[in-house]
């Protein structure tokens, strides 16, 4: 079944059709949650707030074709509320990667890696929000701004802050240089 | 070149999120589906989406940077303005009407200039009475009390000084008769009242009972003179 018929019975309570939702989006929020909050016990909680909130709000959800969307502001919403519960408890931690030891080969993208995770931890969890939002879930800023409830003015003045903090601390001529980053993103 | 290495930065980032990020499913994820669903969902009707247009529901609150400077110079000439004009309306004297305005010259004084306002038994005004030597200095009477008779007689008076008062007595008709009196005639037996009311009481019964042994009024068709209702 299609995601709008899902969505459409998850609407009406199908708790089955729920789950597979969520399934579907269960690692890119977790990974959207670990990568704003830098805590992995932290960004469990948020990925549980937001299915709760997902399951309890799915009958006023009238487009589904904004389910994505949706459930995406509804994991920074709830990373945003935990930053601010637990501001003084925070304990952030690398991120592990997501993938085996690295190939001689693939020491360069490691390497770029590790400096965007250290990039990441020199932003304030509002700041990293913005750009989680933007560069991991390329969702625009004016969307951003939406999801966050902050004006599109802010959202620009965030993402230039964090570019410039994550330029200082990573290598810019390594990273845009690099042959192993052209892909088919360069 | 500072923009080529701004847009390829960019444009490398989303990928190291990617690989940063990893494409696992958690292993809690199970047990938080299973958790979250297990509770009710909200009832349909109680979103606002149910009843008003989606575009009215789901529209972001349009975001207004607060001008604070503005609004505190707005506030400041808004206090300046109601300053000003509690100040006007001060001096305006409000509820009361005009009792009798104007200027004429004393029987045996100069230049009398007058303004009086009265509400209920309340009188308040001014009145200034020149003495016809320029080397006299002029009286300020700070006018307090009023009689008005039936045929047409006003007496506005006040203190000049604790123990002295003083008179200005009016009638209209045309021309105008005026009069002014400060302390007693001294042709008659002086008289102390220190309450005002009296004073013009004193000064009605002379010149009730006495009317050519005291300051008469005068025909004085040169007086400016402009009475209340």
């Amino acid at each position: 079944m299609d995601q709008d018929g899902l969505v459409e019975r998850a609407r009406r309570g199908d708790r089955q059709a729920f789950a597979e939702l969520a399934r579907a989006s269960g690692a890119r929020l977790d990974a959207t949650a670990r990568l704003i909050l830098r805590d992995p016990d932290l960004a469990q909680d948020a990925v549980q707030e937001t299915l709760i909130r997902a399951w309890r709000g799915m009958p006023g959800l009238r487009d589904h074709a904004t389910f994505d969307h949706w459930l995406h502001s509804l994991v920074a919403h709830a990373c945003i509320d935990l930053i601010r519960k637990r501001r003084r408890r925070v304990i952030e931690v690398e991120l592990s990667p997501a993938h085996e030891a690295p190939t001689p080969d693939q020491s360069v993208r490691v390497a770029d890696r590790d400096q965007l995770d250290r990039a990441l931890a020199r932003l304030g969890p509002e700041i990293r929000a913005v750009v989680v939002l933007h560069f991991y879930l390329d969702l625009p800023l004016s969307t951003v701004a939406g999801m966050l409830g902050i004006p599109i003015g802010t959202a620009k003045s965030r993402l230039h802050r964090s570019l410039g903090t994550m330029r200082s601390v990573m290598s810019i001529d390594e990273v845009t240089t690099a042959p192993a980053l052209g892909g088919p993103m360069a | 070149m500072s923009t080529e290495r701004t847009t390829r930065f960019e444009r490398v980032l989303p990928g190291l999120f990617d690989e940063l990020a990893g494409t696992r499913t958690p292993a809690y994820l199970e047990a938080a589906i299973e958790r979250a669903s297990s509770g009710p969902q909200r009832p349909s009707w109680t979103f606002p989406g149910r009843w008003l247009p989606v575009d009215i529901t789901t529209r972001t609150a349009p975001f207004v940077r607060v001008p604070w400077g503005q609004i505190g110079v707005m506030v400041l000439t808004g206090l300046l303005l109601a300053v000003v004009l509690a100040a006007y309306i001060g001096s305006q004297r409000p509820g009361m009407s005009l009792l009798a305005r104007g200027s004429f010259m004393g029987h045996d004084w100069g230049l009398v200039e007058f303004e009086a306002f009265q509400e209920d038994s309340v009188v308040t005004g001014r009145m200034t009475v020149h003495a016809k030597s320029p080397d006299v200095a002029a009286i300020t009477v700070e006018l307090q009390c009023a009689r008005m008779t039936e045929d047409g007689l006003i007496m506005i008076g006040g203190h000049v000084t604790e123990s002295t008062l003083a008179a200005v007595a009016l009638k209209r008709g045309s021309p105008v008769q005026t009069a002014i009196w400060v302390g007693a005639d001294f042709n008659l037996a002086v008289f102390e009242e220190e309450d005002c009311l009296a004073y013009l009481d004193a000064w009605l019964a002379r010149l009730s009972a006495t009317l050519s042994s005291v300051v008469p009024l005068k025909d004085d068709s040169e007086a400016v003179i402009e009475f209340g209702p």
